[in-house]
Order: structure tokens, then sequence, then C-alpha cells
């Protein structure tokens, strides 16, 4: 799933083919994201054990099945995290927390709102842009999937407070709304 | 008022000073008036490059420490043309006898009395850099379809950003078209997909290139020299961006291949 894996394989297949362009090409990419990134290996492993802790408070995760990684999205470098979800907690779990409640160190834009029971076992893709974490959740037809969109130091502290983000996912969800009985209005007139 | 172009690199060894000679005959040919300037202080190679090097009394470190009048006693101008002119670099001090600043000022003055002022940047990323592109309005960046090279001409993409220097255009030197049908080398696409910049020119892997800097007489003079040929073209694509860079695309159907094939390619 994740480009940057994908293309180990690919560079394996190469080596054997004795073709040393694409191995160039794969090479300088891969590269030149660290180099444009700065992220060393250490920081790199304790970005994840970061990130493990606070998506383990409210998903139980598959931590011998995640991969993250740095990844080129159109012009922009991006961490790419795949998490796959072994359960959703119904009530947020806090064992990093020293007290082990909620609030003191939870920033409102980390939190999302307990789900529903999902029925198959979804994965998380997440897209991780850049330094700071808002998390929305948005429902597909047959699955759960939280976006975990990491966004700039700027844009963090316009969106900082929960008020904010409750009446932003009220006004999607009026818009859904709005969008579903556009839709039943359509299905009557068809009839 | 003139324009003031910085060719750097990064990475040593590309092809910078001999793109700097043999663009700045180019233009000076075509009827402009053309400054070159060598910044690499310390390790002087453009003179030589253009044949000129007995024939420097002053040098750039002389004129912004007011040891002569004017800049212009310290102007060598060229064997073959009448409206080219080098500035040497001196070869006694080190990067740091000078400053941005002064360079800036020094450019500023150039603008003014030539249509096109080149500086051969020096290797690296440190003074010697700094000080060059200081007073560029535009920027070249000299690379090699090879890995090393790529990576520092990535570097020097995000220092000149840095600097506010946009937009720089690439000339990809030492390309080899035979090793990148045999995939054995970066193509062209590559080196575009990596860097995400506009390809100023392409120019092959040249053994006249080395007969040029043993005579003292850039490439762009032997009519034999496909390196030359594509600074030619180079040169017509600086004074107008609408020529095109190649004289035949990579990609094509059947048709444009044979075609390829049977017409002189100059890459």
């Amino acid at each position: 799933m994740l480009e940057f894996l994908t293309k180990f394989e690919f560079l394996n297949k190469i080596f054997k083919r004795g073709e040393s362009r694409s191995s160039a090409k794969e090479r300088l990419q891969l590269v030149l994201i660290h180099d444009r990134a700065s992220i060393t290996p250490k920081i790199m492993e304790s970005l994840k054990e970061d990130l493990i802790s606070v998506i383990s408070r409210y998903l139980e995760i598959d931590v011998s099945e995640l991969e993250i990684g740095l990844e080129q999205k159109e012009g922009s470098i991006a961490l790419a995290a795949n998490i796959p979800i072994k359960k959703v907690r119904h009530t947020p779990v806090f064992l990093d927390h020293p007290a082990g409640e909620p609030g003191a160190t939870a920033r409102a834009e980390d939190r999302i709102a307990p789900s529903a029971d999902v029925e198959s076992a979804p994965t998380v893709e997440a897209v991780i842009q850049t330094q700071s974490v808002r998390i929305t959740e948005s429902k597909a037809a047959d699955s759960v999937t939280a976006d975990v969109v990491l966004i700039p130091r700027q844009e963090r502290r316009k969106a900082s407070s929960r008020s904010k983000r409750r009446s932003k996912m009220k006004r999607l969800s009026e818009v859904k709304k709005r969008e579903t009985q556009a839709d039943q209005e359509k299905k009557g007139e068809q009839f | 008022m003139g324009k003031v172009y910085v060719v750097t690199s990064g990475k040593g060894g590309v092809g910078k000073t001999t793109a700097t000679a043999n663009i700045g005959a180019g233009l000076a040919q075509k009827g402009k008036k053309v400054c070159v300037i060598d910044a690499d202080i310390g390790l002087r190679n453009l003179d030589l490059i253009m044949g000129l090097e007995n024939r420097i009394v002053y040098n750039v470190v002389d004129v912004l420490e007011g040891k002569c009048r004017n800049y212009r006693q310290a102007l060598v101008k060229d064997k073959r043309s009448n409206n080219l002119f080098l500035l040497a670099a001196d070869q006694t001090r080190e990067k740091d006898a000078i400053k941005p600043d002064q360079m800036k000022r020094l450019c500023s003055t150039l603008r003014e009395d030539f249509d096109y002022t080149l500086i051969d940047c020096p290797a690296g990323i440190e003074q010697g850099f700094k000080n060059a592109i200081a007073g560029c309005d535009e920027a070249i960046i000299v690379t090699n379809p090879e890995v090393s090279a790529i990576r520092d001409a990535d570097r020097i993409i995000g220092l000149l950003e840095a600097e506010e220097k946009f937009n720089p255009r690439i000339v990809l030197n030492r390309y080899k078209k035979d090793m990148v049908k045999r995939n054995q080398m970066l193509s062209i696409k590559d080196v575009q997909d990596i860097l995400g910049l506009e390809i100023l020119g392409i120019v092959p892997e040249d053994e006249r290139i080395l007969k040029a800097s043993n005579k003292g007489e850039p490439a762009i003079f032997d009519r034999n020299s496909r390196a030359g040929l594509a600074y030619k073209r180079i040169v017509s694509r600086i004074v107008d961006p609408t020529y095109p860079a190649l004289n035949i695309s990579e990609e094509g159907g059947i048709f444009r291949r044979l075609k390829n094939f049977l017409s002189k390619d100059e890459v």
C-alpha cells in the first residue's frame, strides 16, 4: 500500500535484472525525500512510538502490521501511515497517561467521538502532512475510517477550539442531511 | 537593463566553468554585451578555460577592495570577441575575501553596463556559493545524470529557494544517449521528475570539451563539437525562451524514431 515499501520490492527486481537506471532513480527519490524532510531514523522511531501510543488510546491497533514512512505526494512530502485496526474502543483508554484520565494531555483536536460498532476490521489509511494532528472521522458506505491529517502549525492555531470543530462537524452533517434529502426528493420525482 | 545569471551546481566538476565560458561566448556571438565573472576565489579556472590566463592584471577582489579605480580596469577582453569580458577571480585569496553585499553592488553596476552577466559559482554551499548567488536575477543549475550530482543539485535548489531566487533552470551536462537507451543512465525525464525544474538544455558527453580546454578555446567555436552545438542551442534559448530545448524528443512513434536515426542528432 505504501509507495515506498513497494518500491523496495521493485528495487529488488531491478537489481536482479542488472539495469542500474531504475535503481538510481529509486534510490535518489528515497534519499531526496529524507534529505528534504531531514527526519533521522532515530526521530522516526520516537515519532512511531508516540503515534502508536496516541492512536492506541482510541483504537486497538495491530502494532506488528503498522507501517509508517515518508512518501512524495504531488511535490510535497507526506508522512504516510497504514494502521490496521483490531477494534474501536468505546471509551478512550489512556494507558500512557499516569492518572489514566482523559483531558489533561489530550488536545481538543486530537480527540475523536466514539464510533459505532464496526462490522469488519477496517484499515486506517492515514496521510499525515506535517507536524500537528487533527483527527476527523468519516463514514464510508461499509466501513469506518479515521482520517489522520497532520496540519502545519499555522493552521493549528486557527482551528484550536473544540467548539469550532464541533460546529464544523455539525455543518458537515447538515450538508449530508440536505444531500440525502435532495436524493430522496429526486427518487420521488422519478416515480 | 541587463540580466545577471549565476551558474551553479553544488557538486564540483559537473561543468559549471565550461558552461559559463561557452554560454558567455555564445551570447557574445549573438551580438550581446557579456561579462563573465569567476567567483571561485582561490581556485580560479574560468580564465584558463577561456584561454585568457596570461592577460589578467586585476581581479574581482581588487575591484571590491578598491585597488583599482574602476571595475573596467580589471576586465579582460576575450580574444575572439569584442563584446565579451572576463572578470577573473583572485588566485591568492580565499572565499571569505568578499561578502554577499559587495557582490550585490557589483552586480547592480554590471546590470547597467552589460546585456548579460554570468557568474561562475564555486562548488559547495558555503561562503563562495552565498557570494555568487547574492546579486543574481536567475540561476542556471548545471548537473550530470548521476546520483551525487542530482542530490547536490537538489540541495542547491532548496538553498536558492530560501534566498528567493525562484525558478532556476537546469543544464544537464555529460549526457549519453546510448547509455540512457540501455537503461544505464538517468534520462532527461528522470531528472525532470526528480528535480521538478525546467530544463534549459542538454549537453552531450563530448571528447572535444577536453580538447577545447586544452587549447583554451571554448567548444562553441568548434563546428564538430556536439557539446558546442548544444551550448549554441542553450544560448538561443536564453535569448528566446520559446526556442525548443532539444532537437528531438525522447519519446515518439516509429516515424519519429526513424527520422532520429537518419538525421544528425545533437544529443
